[in-house]
Formats: C-alpha cells, structure tokens, sequence
C-alpha cells in the first residue's frame, strides 16, 4: 500500500510535468525573479532530465527523513535538511563552497523539484496526514502555469488524476487503517478488512472516472436540450461554461439521490 | 453522516471546477470534477442502512468482586454483506477490560455469524448493565459513516467478595425447636468442648478424661456443646453518609463484603438468617436457610447504594417480629446517627444477642484528603464513645479496620 503510495506519487509528479509541457510554472519563474532581485542566474528550470532528478532526489531525502524519524532523530535530519540550503547558499555565494556552483545549482534545482516527493514520502510511511496534504498541495500547485491546457494533452492528465487520486486515497487509507490496527488485529479481519477496501478502492475509482466522463459529457447534453440562443451563447462555449454544465450535473445528482435514498423513502413511509 | 475528508473532498473539488477555467486549465477542472465524483459515488458504497444481531454471553454472570467474566459477542448479519463494520459494546465504568478488546471491527458476509470475545474484571459489587453495542458503518474511503445502536442488553451481578470465617462464636444462649449445627453455649455433644465435671453412674465411659483421671486419680467426665440451629439477623447500614469515600473504599462497600461473609458463614453452618437494610427506607429479607437464600441475600448485597439519612431506629420495629434473644449483628458506621444510642438500648433490651460491627474508613478518607484532620478526630472520638457505650450494654462491638481480616478480628471482641 505505501509502496503503491509512493510510486502513484512519483508519477503524479512526472505526468504534472508532462502536463504543463515543459512551460515554466508560475513558482518556478518567482523562485527565479527572486533570484534575480539579488543579482543571481536563474537556476531554476523545469525539464525532463532536472523534474526525473528531482524525483530521485525527493526520494532519497524522503526514505533518509523516514528512517531518521523512525529512529527518533526526525526533528535533527528535517531540520539540518531545511537549513541546508540557506547554508550551501551562503557558502557558495562567499566562495567558500567545496563544490562547483553548476552541481550546487543542479542539486538546489533537484530538491525543488523533489519538494512533493519529499513531503509525500514522509507522510506516507510515517502516517502523517499534514505532509501528506503538503505533499498532494505542492504537485498542485508547482506545475501551475498561465499557459493552461487543453485536452490535446487529455492522456496525461487522466493519468495525472489517477496517480493523484491513488496517492491520496491509499495514503490516507494506510494512515487510517494503521490506526485501527490494534482492534483489528484482535478480531482477525485485518487482512480482509484490508483486501476489501483495495478491491473497493479500485471499484469505485474505475465508477468515478465513469461518472467523471458523464459529468463532462453532461454540457454536450445540455448543449442539444438547451434552446439555441443559450447553447450558442459565448458564455455556454467557454471552459467556465463547462465549469457550470459540472456543477448542475452534481447538483442534480444530489437531488436525485436525495430523492431516492433508502434513508428518505423509509422516512416518507413512516 | 459526512466525515471531514468528504467535506474536503467536496470542497477542494468545487474551487477546482469553479477556478480552473480562470487559468484555462483542463487538468484542474478534470480534477475538481473527479473528487466530486468520487465523493458522489462512495455515497453509495456501504451506506444503506444494515440488518445486525448482537447477543451475549457470559461465562458467569454471576461472579464475586475481584474475579474475571469472560464476555462472548456473537455477531450476526441478517443483511446485506458488509464490508466495514465497526463494533463498540458500551461498558460501566466500574468493570476493567483485562483481555481483548470491546471494540472490533469486523467485515461481514451475508448471513454469516463472528464471535468477538473479551474479558471483564469487576473489583466494585453491583449490578452492572452491558450494551448497548454501538455499530459504526464506514465506507471504504472514509467518507460517509452512519451510526446506530442494537438492542441487546445483559446484566452482570458481581456479589461483594466473601471473606471464609471459621470457628466464630456469635451464638445465642437458647436452643430454637429443630437442630442445627449452630454452636450455642449450652452443654450437648457437638464436638465442641464445653467443660468437664465429675463422673455419675450412667455417665458414657467414652466421655472419660483419662489424663485427668491419670493427673487427679478421680473420674471426670468431658462435656461438649450442644449444637443448635440459630436465627441470625444482620442489619445493614445504606445511609448516603455510608458510601463516603471513594467508589470502592466506603463503609458501606466493606459493610457488604461483612454481611456477605457472615451470611456465608452462617447459612453453610445450616443455620437460618435474615437481613435487614436501612438508609431511604428499611428493606428487610425474613430468615431463611439453604443455597437459594445465600444467591438471594448476595444479590441484595450487590445492589445496595447509599441513600436516605434513616437512623438505626427505624430498625428496631422490625426486630420486633423476629427470634427474641436470637443474635442480631449491627453493621453500621454509626457515625451521624442521633439514634443510634436509644436503638442499642432498645435491642439489647428486647434481649437480642448484639453484635456490632463498625466499618471504620476514617484514616484512609484523612491519609486521601477526603476528609479534614478536625473531622477525623471528633468522628473518630464519636465512634469510640458509641462503640464503648454498646460494649457496657453487653453487646460485642468492634470497630473494624477494612485492612484487617474480619474473622481474627471478630474472634478477639467474641473472647
């Protein structure tokens, strides 16, 4: 489970790279105008070569923060790993620095671009729910750019939203389940508890992608039910248009199953 | 009921769907329209409503303070399969969990039954309700949970710990009717010694103190006791002012536990007793013998609480229809009780055989701070003065430190 975790998120982070096809993102491009307000290269650079770097490199730094914390020196290693910069910086830019500036830039680039993987990896194997979510925030929100994307890349990013949603849904589920461990173990349906919640997970993800064609699918519907001075409305054509088309199909959806749960039936029978 | 993570889900995914098309950005609005999706659809996984039968079992529901019970679940799906079900059966405070767990989680099929166990330890008497057993239904991501009780109940009896007593002499001066094996002072031929006397023609040779005889060179006789069936009435004191303390050590708590001891000693000498209980109201059980009165006078004993400000007075009437001169045994705190003095005076008058027994808690409540120094010394004063004003109208009073044995400590006032 944390080994899928953990892979699901080292994809997550590569297809949001094939995704945003190489453009910079907007954090990268501030990271570098940063940079550039004291005078400095740019050295911040997003490319197939640096983004599989900074996976490596992610998770090495997370499997060391994993087995430090483990044996109790969590709090040590993060924190020697979030001063390291600021120190190799420092002595890089006083020409003290053992290594040539071009590693250094690599490595400083690698670990940026590692930053998902290492807060995930983390979270994953330590349980930890806020750096899980740091980790599901930062693979977000670092390949955002102003370029945005279209559904020539459609590939990608259904395998993006797949990877993303096995990530999140077996971390969390490791982190809930390891809680319950204890009680499970006394009843013994550990295991089945277990291989239940694996062929559901894999159930309903394969159910949602269907219900996520619907509901994409669901503005063409609307544009053929719809008469023509709405369907042919600059509004209704745009992404935003699509955006509402979503937005109705769940809000019917939850009308219908407000209407017809067991729950509410028993209900207007009592 | 929706868990935080569904709340999230839902929320996360809506500023996707509503911010994506700010940025032009398909994989955001794809997201965002995922985790609706996924939300919407775990609705409908594991959340219809469930069809379990929860019952009990015990290997002793009826078990004596200090011992284990060990409670058996048995887990019956009459519904549809599912697929997490997580079982919590209520406890009282007062029992300890010493083995397995009262929480499980379980995955049920379709008419399939599970066994869960644990075990209990009650170190309080009472009568104690388990369930009932609360069902959490979650789906498998965590998402959607309903909640819901089952209907099944039991009730545990934990009797107050009996101390084994032997050989004490509480007993009365007169023989009742029918024979027992209740030493009373009166000569017979128990096997109990009495006295020795000269010998008379007719007298048993086997009754012959032959080193008497080699010591004195004069024939005397052995004579035993004679055994007899006695009546014996136990009161008890259930005042609210009893149960001061902490839950487990309060006077009336080590009350109960003497009762119990004595009534058990009693009855398995085959003699017939009865109990008398004062605090809100006076609750009386006639004398009676056999296993059936023992199970009927410990189950009393279990659920006695401490209520009502009823003084040993109140007592004194019911004593009136039993046994006269028969042994009545006062187990009483004694303290804030103004009638107490005119009820001693009143049951020895009548001729009872009284015993009195103080439950004494007053240094462990000063040493826990439950009561203060200065209250301590005038109720302990209080009780010593009582306890001596019995003893001067023949009763046998004792002021019982609950840390001592109860039998060598009744033996040495009964000397």
């Amino acid at each position: 489970m944390q080994v899928l975790a953990t892979a699901a998120l080292a994809a997550c982070v590569w297809l949001g790279f094939v995704v945003s096809a190489g453009a910079d993102s907007l954090l990268t491009q501030a990271l570098n105008v940063v940079l550039g307000l004291f005078g400095l290269d740019a050295i911040f650079v997003a490319s197939a070569e640096t983004v599989a770097g900074g996976i490596m490199l992610g998770l090495l730094l997370g499997g060391v923060l994993v087995l430090a914390d483990e044996r109790g020196y969590g709090y040590w290693v993060g924190g020697t790993l979030a001063l390291l910069p600021f120190l190799l910086s420092w002595l890089s830019l006083t020409g003290r620095s053992p290594l040539a500036p071009e590693p250094l830039h690599a490595l400083a680039n690698f670990g940026w671009l590692g930053l998902p993987l290492l807060a995930g990896t983390f979270g994953i194997w330590r349980n930890s729910l806020p750096t899980i979510a740091i980790g599901a925030v930062l693979v977000l929100v670092q390949p955002l750019n102003l370029v945005g994307n279209d559904v020539s890349a459609i590939f990608a990013i259904l395998g993006f939203i797949f990877c993303f949603m096995l990530y999140i849904e077996l971390a969390y589920g490791h982190l809930r389940y390891a809680r319950l461990a204890r009680i499970m173990n006394y009843s013994g349906e550990f295991g089945s508890v277990l291989n239940w919640f694996g062929m559901m997970l894999l159930l309903t993800l394969g159910f949602t992608t269907l219900l996520t064609a619907a509901a994409f699918g669901f503005h063409d519907l609307l544009g053929n039910v719809l008469p023509p001075r709405f369907h042919n409305s600059i509004e209704f054509n745009t992404i935003y248009g699509r955006a509402l088309s979503v937005m109705v199909f769940f809000a019917l959806w939850a009308i219908a199953q407000t209407i017809f749960s067991r729950q509410f039936l028993a209900r207007q029978v009592e | 009921m929706w868990t935080r993570k569904a709340v999230t889900y839902t929320g996360l995914g809506t500023i996707l769907v509503l911010f994506a098309p700010f940025i032009n950005n398909l994989q955001l609005l794809l997201l965002g329209i995922t985790l609706l999706g996924f939300v919407a659809v775990h609705s409908l996984v594991n959340t219809s409503p469930v069809r379990v039968n929860i019952t009990r079992r015990f290997s002793d529901s009826q078990i004596f303070e200090g011992q284990e019970a060990e409670v058996e679940l048995v887990i019956q799906n009459r519904g549809r399969s599912i697929g997490f079900l997580e079982i919590f059966d209520q406890l009282p405070h007062e029992v300890e969990l010493v083995g397995g767990l009262n929480h499980t989680i379980v995955r049920l099929h379709r008419n399939e039954a599970l066994l869960a166990h644990y075990r209990l330890k009650c170190h309080l008497r009472g009568q104690y309700q388990l369930g009932k057993p609360r069902l959490r239904l979650y789906n498998p991501s965590f998402l959607f949970y309903y909640e819901s009780d089952v209907e099944s109940e039991s009730t545990l009896v934990v009797f107050p710990k009996i101390e084994e007593l032997e050989g004490l002499d509480l007993s009365s001066d007169f023989p009742k009717m029918y024979q027992g094996a209740m030493p009373i002072r009166r000569i017979g031929t128990s096997g109990e010694f009495y006295s020795i006397r000269e010998y008379y023609p007719g007298d048993d040779f086997k009754n012959i103190n032959w080193r008497v005889f080699g010591r004195t060179r004069k024939l005397m006789v052995n004579q035993f006791e004679r055994e007899d069936i006695s009546d014996v009435m136990l009161v008890l004191d259930a005042r609210e002012i009893a149960g001061t303390g902490t839950p487990v050590h309060n006077p009336l708590n080590y009350g109960c536990r003497a009762a119990a001891a004595l009534v058990d000693y009693f009855l398995h000498t085959r003699n017939r007793v009865g109990l008398t209980i004062y605090g809100e109201a006076v609750e009386s059980i006639g004398v009676d013998s056999g296993e059936r009165h023992l199970y009927r006078l410990l189950t009393k004993l279990s659920e006695v609480r401490p209520a009502g400000a009823l003084g040993l007075h109140t007592v004194v009437g019911e004593l009136r229809n039993f046994t006269p001169r028969s042994p009545v045994i006062v187990i009483s705190t004694l303290e804030q009780d103004p009638t107490v003095h005119a009820a001693l005076r009143e049951i020895t008058a009548h001729g009872f055989k009284l015993t009195l027994i103080a439950p004494d808690t007053l240094e462990y409540d000063r040493q826990s701070r439950i009561i203060s120094p200065a209250v301590y010394f005038t109720a302990s004063a209080e009780l010593d003065n009582t306890i001596s004003e019995a003893r001067s109208l023949g009763a046998r009073a004792l002021r019982w430190d609950p840390d001592s044995v109860l039998g060598p400590a009744l033996q040495e006032v009964v000397k």
